[in-house]
C-alpha cells in the first residue's frame, strides 16, 4: 500500500559565508495514513528544518537538494507547481508550531482567520464557514467558543491561541498534522491539556501526526513509533516500547541516562561529554563519535541505517551483523 | 533547628501597579502574597510553579534586588529593607544569582575572561595579575578550558556560558546563590553536565541554593526540599523525596501528574487542569476555580487557605488535605 506520506534521502542545505550548513542530510522514513510518528532530537539535530522541508518552507539561502523526494499519496511535493503546493498545504496537510503566535495572524479576529482558511481551500459560504470556526473552536476544547470567536490572538491565554492554531489546522480535515514543538512554550499543566487534545483528536479524526519534539516524555505519550535525529540524519528508529526498553544506538541510551526524572530519584546523571558539533562541520564517519564512549575503529567509516530486526532501524556499526549484539 | 536561618522571609509580599492593556483593566498586580519562608544553611530549596507564579520575583526579594510592598526579608538576620546602601552591597557579595541566559547578563563586547574577574575588580578583591590567576582558577573550577577566557560570550555554546555565568557567579565566594532557571534553555545532554557541575559545586563550597525552575524533574534532581508557588503564594512545601511521592496540595499533584516521563507504557495523566482563568479570585483559595479535588466547596472560595502542617517537614494550604 502507498503510504500517507514518502520521504526519500531528504537533504537541505543553508549555503553562507560560514560555508555549506548541511542541517538535513539523507532522511528517509514513511508515514502510513492515520499513524503517529515521533522525532525527536536535541537542538541542531535538523528536526525544525525537516518538518519545513516536507511542505517546502524553508527560505533561501536554504534549498533543498537535488534527488530528494517527499511523496503525498504518490505525489511529489518537491516538484509540484507552487499553485498546487499551496492547495496541499492547509488542506491536505496541516501545521502547528511551537509558537501559536506563528501561525495567528494578530490583527483578525481568531474566528475570521478560521474562516478565511475554509474559504482559501473550500468553495463554502462565509456564514456556513463562520459558523464551521465555531464548531472548531469547540472541537479542540476552547470555551465559549461563540465568544472566543469574536477574540483576537492577544485576548486569548498561550494554551487557548495554540488551541485555536490547531483548529485552523484542521478546519480542512487534513489527512496528516505536522507538530512542530506544538507545547514546548506552554507551561506543564497547559502542555498536559494540549497532548490530551492531540491524543483524542487522533482518536476521533484519525488524522495521521507527525510530532517533533525535543522532550523524550513528550513523544513517548503521543506517538506509537519514534526517529532519533543526530547530526541531520536519522540516526534510530523503532517502535516506541522497544525504543525506550531497548535503545541500540548509543545516542539513543545516552539520551535516556542523561534525562532526570521527577518519578524517580538518580544518583549522577550520565552527562553525554561535548556539544553538538555545528552542522557546517560534522566530524567525518559517524557523527557521533566524538562523542561516544563506545567509538571504535569502524566508526571512522560513516554507518548507514541498519535493519536491526522488528522494524529497529540503527545507524551504528555495532548494529551491523557481523558484530553481533552488544 | 538552632542555628538561625541564612534567609528567612516573613509574610512577605510584593505588589506591582499593572499597566492598563496587560490585564484588560487597570488594577494592582499581587505577585507574592503573604510569602513566610526559611532557607537553611547548605540546603537546596527548589522553587516550583509555572509562569506568573511568583517565583521569579520571590528569588530577587530574597536577593534584596526587590523590597517587599509588606513583611521583611532577612539574609543572616539582617532585615534587606532597614540596610544602608554600604551595608546591603557588603552582604550582596554574599549572594549571587545566576539567570537561564548567561548570555543576557554578560556583555556582548567584553571578553568572558575579564566578566569573570569583574566582581574581584569591582570589590577590590584582587589586581593586576592576582585577578588573572583567580580566573583562571574559576574557569577550571566550573569545567571551562582556560583558552577561553579570551573569548567573546557568542563565541561560546549556551552550556559553556552557563558555565562562564557560575564563575562570575562563583568569583566573589558567596554563601547563596539563587539559580533562575539556569538550565532551562540546555539541551538535554548539555543540561546534565551543568547540573552535575551545580552538585559538585555545592558539595565542593558548601553553598546554599534557591534554585527557581519550571521543570520538576530536574528540581527532584537538586533539591533537597521543594516548595511549590500558586499564585503568588506557597501552596505547599516539604521534603524532596517525600513531596514527589506523597503529594499533599491538589495543585502540587496536578502539576507532577501534567508532566509527560520518556516511558511509553506510562499511564495517561488522570486529571488535566481545565485551562487557567485570566479572572483569578479576589477571594479564597487561590487555586479554587481549577482545583480538582472531589471535597471542594464553598469554603474554598471564601477562605484562603493557609499552610498548616500535616506531617514533620510538610506543609500545605489547603483546607482539604491530609494528615499523617
Amino acid at each position: 500500500m502507498t503510504p500517507l506520506l514518502r520521504v526519500r534521502d531528504l537533504h537541505a542545505t543553508f549555503v553562507d559565508d560560514d560555508g555549506t550548513t548541511r542541517a538535513v542530510d539523507g532522511v528517509s522514513f514513511d508515514l502510513a495514513e492515520g499513524e503517529a510518528l515521533g522525532i525527536v532530537g536535541e537542538s541542531g539535530a535538523g528536526k525544525s528544518v525537516l518538518a519545513l522541508s516536507l511542505l517546502r518552507l524553508i527560505e533561501p539561502p536554504g534549498r533543498i537538494a537535488p534527488g530528494s523526494v517527499v511523496e503525498y499519496r504518490g505525489t511529489d511535493l518537491l516538484r509540484l507547481p507552487e499553485a498546487e503546493l499551496r492547495r496541499v498545504r492547509g488542506a491536505e496537510i496541516g501545521m502547528v508550531f511551537q509558537d501559536p503566535g506563528a501561525s495567528l495572524n494578530p490583527v483578525l479576529r481568531v474566528g475570521e482567520q478560521i474562516a478565511e482558511t475554509l474559504r482559501a481551500h473550500r468553495s463554502i459560504r462565509a456564514r456556513d464557514a463562520r459558523r464551521r470556526s465555531v464548531e472548531l473552536l469547540d472541537l479542540v476544547g476552547v470555551p465559549d467558543p461563540e465568544r472566543r470567536a469574536g477574540a483576537y490572538p492577544h485576548e486569548l491565554s498561550g494554551g487557548l491561541q495554540q488551541r485555536a492554531a490547531i483548529a485552523m489546522a484542521l478546519s480542512c480535515d487534513p489527512k496528516l498534522l505536522i507538530a512542530d514543538e506544538p507545547t514546548t512554550a506552554l507551561d506543564v499543566t497547559v502542555q498536559a491539556q494540549i497532548l490530551e487534545l492531540l491524543l483524542d483528536l487522533r482518536e476521533r479524526l484519525g488524522t495521521a501526526l507527525l510530532l517533533i519534539s525535543h522532550d523524550l516524555g513528550v513523544v513517548a505519550r503521543l506517538a506509537p513509533r519514534i526517529a532519533v535525529m543526530y547530526g541531520g540524519q536519522i540516526v534510530e528508529q523503532a517502535a516506541a516500547a522497544d525504543l525506550f526498553e531497548r535503545p541500540r544506538h548509543p545516542y539513543t541510551a545516552a539520551l535516556l541516562g542523561a534525562a532526570p526524572r521527577w518519578d524517580r530519584t538518580a544518583g549522577r546523571l550520565a552527562a553525554i561529554p561535548g556539544a553538538v558539533p555545528p552542522a557546517t562541520r560534522w566530524p567525518t564517519g559517524c557523527r557521533f563519535r566524538p562523542r561516544c564512549a563506545q567509538a571504535w575503529d569502524r566508526c571512522e567509516q560513516h554507518p548507514p541505517l541498519l535493519d536491526a530486526g522488528a522494524g529497529h532501524d540503527v545507524r551504528c556499526w555495532l548494529a551491523a551483523p557481523e558484530r553481533g549484539t552488544p | 533547628m538552632s542555628e538561625r536561618p541564612l534567609v528567612s522571609a516573613d509574610r512577605a509580599s510584593k505588589s506591582f501597579r499593572a499597566a492598563r492593556g496587560l490585564t484588560a483593566r487597570e488594577g494592582i498586580f499581587h505577585a507574592v502574597r503573604d510569602v513566610s519562608l526559611d532557607i537553611e544553611r547548605g540546603e537546596t530549596l527548589g522553587l516550583v510553579g509555572e509562569s506568573g507564579s511568583g517565583k521569579t520575583t520571590l528569588g530577587r526579594l530574597v536577593l534584596g534586588l526587590l523590597r517587599p510592598t509588606s513583611g521583611t526579608v532577612r539574609f543572616d538576620g539582617s532585615d534587606l529593607a532597614a540596610l544602608d546602601r554600604r551595608s546591603l552591597r557588603a552582604l550582596r557579595r554574599r549572594m549571587q544569582i545566576v539567570f537561564q541566559d548567561s548570555a543576557g547578563s554578560l556583555d556582548p563586547r567584553i571578553r568572558v575572561g575579564r566578566a569573570v574577574g569583574e566582581p574581584l575588580e569591582v570589590h577590590r578583591l584582587a589586581a593586576g595579575s592576582g585577578i588573572e590567576d583567580r580566573v583562571r582558577g574559576l574557569f577550571a573550577e566550573v569545567g571551562l578550558d582556560a583558552a577561553l577566557m579570551a573569548k567573546y560570550p557568542h563565541e561560546l555554546s549556551g552550556g559553556q556560558r552557563q558555565r562562564v555565568g557560575l564563575a562570575r557567579a562563583l568569583a566573589l565566594e558567596p554563601e547563596f546563590v539563587v539559580l533562575d532557571e539556569p538550565v532551562s534553555a540546555l539541551d538535554v545532554s548539555v543540561q546534565a553536565q551543568v547540573l552535575n557541575l551545580l552538585a559538585d559545586l555545592r558539595e565542593r563550597y558548601g553553598l546554599t541554593y534557591l534554585f527557581i525552575a519550571h521543570d520538576l524533574a530536574v528540581v527532584r534532581h537538586l533539591a533537597t526540599r521543594v516548595a511549590v508557588m500558586y499564585g503568588g503564594t506557597i501552596v505547599e512545601h516539604g521534603m524532596g523525596e517525600q513531596l514527589f511521592a506523597h503529594p499533599r496540595h491538589p495543585y502540587t499533584a496536578s502539576l507532577l501528574a501534567s508532566v509527560p516521563v520518556p516511558d511509553p507504557r506510562a499511564p495517561r495523566p488522570a486529571v488535566v487542569l481545565p485551562p487557567e482563568r485570566s479572572d483569578a479570585p479576589t477571594a479564597g483559595c487561590p487555586f479554587a476555580p481549577r482545583c480538582p479535588h472531589p471535597t471542594k466547596d464553598a469554603r474554598c472560595r471564601r477562605e484562603a487557605p493557609v499552610l498548616r502542617q500535616l506531617a514533620p517537614r510538610s506543609w500545605a494550604a489547603c483546607h482539604y488535605a491530609h494528615d499523617g
